[in-house]
């Protein structure tokens, strides 16, 4: 409904031609640059290539954040000393991370994603290591009385147990890995859709432009939603969680 | 003796200063005895446990002892049952029923018979690949009590297992631990606030004082097995028993509230 509404508003200011075609196009216009680039494949390409590179960082940041995680929540004195510095360094948005990447790796594939890598991964670490500090010690209990020790202990029953805190840090992980993502991928000839982007500028082609933006947030809504929330959703429903919001 | 309690105190140190839960417990259990700790709430029944269970520690000066060995770590031979929700729901009923044998590293190939029989004795085998969250309260405690006696312990510890359970499904399951103690005659400390349950399945109720607690009383039910919740004899002991530790009841009452 609210979204047929933005349509109309967005038909109806077009017509009134305030601004020029090339600044403010129709929303058929765009509608029609999308389909022109999946079908010359160059969007398609350009998804591809965002994909490859955005599993790629946020499987590292994924194991990279976890391991960290354990490693706080586990040992009180690694959490006092880096804690803090960890939640100063979440509240750093990601792109400030391409500087260094630059330096360390030049202007590269590896650039990108060790941007990627440090957006996504010390959310993830600190949902972890919330999740561990807030196990129900009844939990830990019954892995002391039944016996669970050492790694066993780990992957039985304070991982499981920690797994909706981790979940919501892969939510957070998530958006700013695809985020800094894009970022990254506008900065050089990267083929990505972050690429496209800025071609569309160069070229000034503001239909394109759009329609590449449309479909940056359609997989980020995607893979939020369709994925992670429904894994969210699954694990709270089974580990007996209710979710406050509806 | 199968378990020993020799003077055991517990001093809780919180910010407000120490709290006194426990004073002189000294307590002895045979083998094969159903013993039931009745008392108050706040009067230290669960610090009892846990001590057993050795997830707490006493004060110095006292000390528990299973088989004439003492106690400092918790162990498979000491398993408690909780209250409520301790299963694990990220597994499913029989992996939680295999979780303590799995830890234990028994032979493989003997883990999931043995789970099976155990399911089957609390007559739950229909619902061995079922999710916890599915459950309702009553299994979910009888898959407890299987997850517990798999693992063949020395003393079962049961802290007010049937207490969140509606009346009828807690007599249900009164009666089924009645009969699986029959059967194994293990050896069993169960907590209680309910006298009645108390005089059913205990061979001994031991009535606590409010905090901090002490043993102030000891009842022995020298009534037949099976015995019956119906039975007129259990109705007659429950009766005198309230009537002993009225006072005791009024007492704790009277702590727990503000005005005074
Ligand atoms: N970990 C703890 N830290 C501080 N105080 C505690 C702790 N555990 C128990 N206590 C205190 O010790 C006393 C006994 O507690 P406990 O849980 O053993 O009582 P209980 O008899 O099991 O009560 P209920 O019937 O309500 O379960 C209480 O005053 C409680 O506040
Ligand atoms: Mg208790």
């Amino acid at each position: 409904m609210f979204y047929a509404f933005i349509l109309v508003l967005w038909e109806l200011l077009f017509r009134a031609s305030i601004w020029p075609d090339y600044l403010f196009p129709s929303p058929a216009g765009v509608f029609s640059a999308l389909v022109k680039g999946i079908y010359d494949k160059t969007f398609i390409i350009g998804l591809l290539v965002s994909l490859k590179r955005i599993l790629l960082g946020y499987s590292v940041s994924l194991v990279l954040g976890v391991v960290l995680g354990l490693l706080l929540g586990s040992f009180k004195v690694l959490d006092d000393m880096a804690g803090p510095l960890l939640l100063g360094i979440r509240t750093l948005p990601s792109i400030c991370w391409l500087p260094i990447g630059l330096l360390w790796f030049g202007l590269s594939e590896k650039a990108i994603l060790f941007v990627v890598i440090m957006g996504a991964a010390f959310s993830i670490a600190l949902a972890t290591d919330d999740g561990i500090k807030n196990i129900p010690p009844i939990y830990l209990k019954v892995a002391s009385t039944m016996g669970a020790k050492g790694p066993r202990r780990y992957l039985t029953v304070i991982l499981p147990a920690a797994l909706p805190s981790i979940v919501t840090g892969m939510k957070l992980g998530w958006a700013f890995a695809w985020r800094s993502l894009m970022a990254g991928e506008m900065l050089f000839v990267s083929l990505g859709l972050g690429h496209l982007l800025m071609m569309g500028r160069e070229l000034n082609d503001m239909k394109q432009v759009l329609a590449v933006m449309i479909l940056i947030v359609a997989v980020g809504i995607t893979v939020d939603r369709a994925v992670l929330g429904k894994i969210e959703q699954q694990i709270r429903k089974r580990w007996g969680i209710i979710s406050l919001e509806t | 003796m199968e378990l020993a309690l020799k003077d055991i105190s517990k001093t809780f140190c919180i910010k407000d200063g120490p709290v006194k839960a426990l004073e002189n417990i000294n307590l002895d259990v045979e083998k094969g005895e159903m013993v039931c700790l009745l008392g108050p709430s706040g009067c230290g029944k669960t610090t009892v446990l846990n001590i057993i269970a050795g997830l707490e520690k006493p004060d110095s000066g006292g000390y528990a002892a299973v088989k004439d060995s003492r106690i400092s770590l918790p162990g498979p031979d000491r398993v408690l049952i909780f209250q409520q929700d301790a299963l694990l729901p990220w597994m499913n009923v029989i992996n939680n029923v295999e979780f303590g044998l799995k830890n234990k590293k028994f032979p493989r190939d003997k883990i999931r018979p043995l789970a099976e029989e155990f399911l089957r004795m609390v007559n739950l085998f229909r619902f061995r690949d079922s999710y916890i969250h599915t459950l309702s309260g009553g299994m979910k405690q009888r898959v407890a009590l299987a997850r517990a006696l798999v693992l063949n312990p020395t003393v079962l510890l049961m802290d007010e297992p049937f207490s969140s359970l509606d009346a009828q499904t807690r007599e249900l399951l009164q009666d089924l631990l009645q009969k699986i103690w029959m059967i194994t005659g293990k050896t069993v400390v169960f907590v209680t606030h309910n006298i009645r349950e108390a005089v059913f399945l205990g061979d001994r109720v031991l009535v606590f004082t409010a905090a901090p607690g002490r043993i102030k009383k000891e009842f022995r039910i020298d009534l037949p097995r099976p015995r019956s919740i119906n039975d007129l004899r259990l109705a007659g002991i429950t009766n005198s028993i309230r009537q002993e530790i009225k006072d005791e009841i009024d007492l704790a009452m009277r702590s727990e509230t503000d005005n005074e």
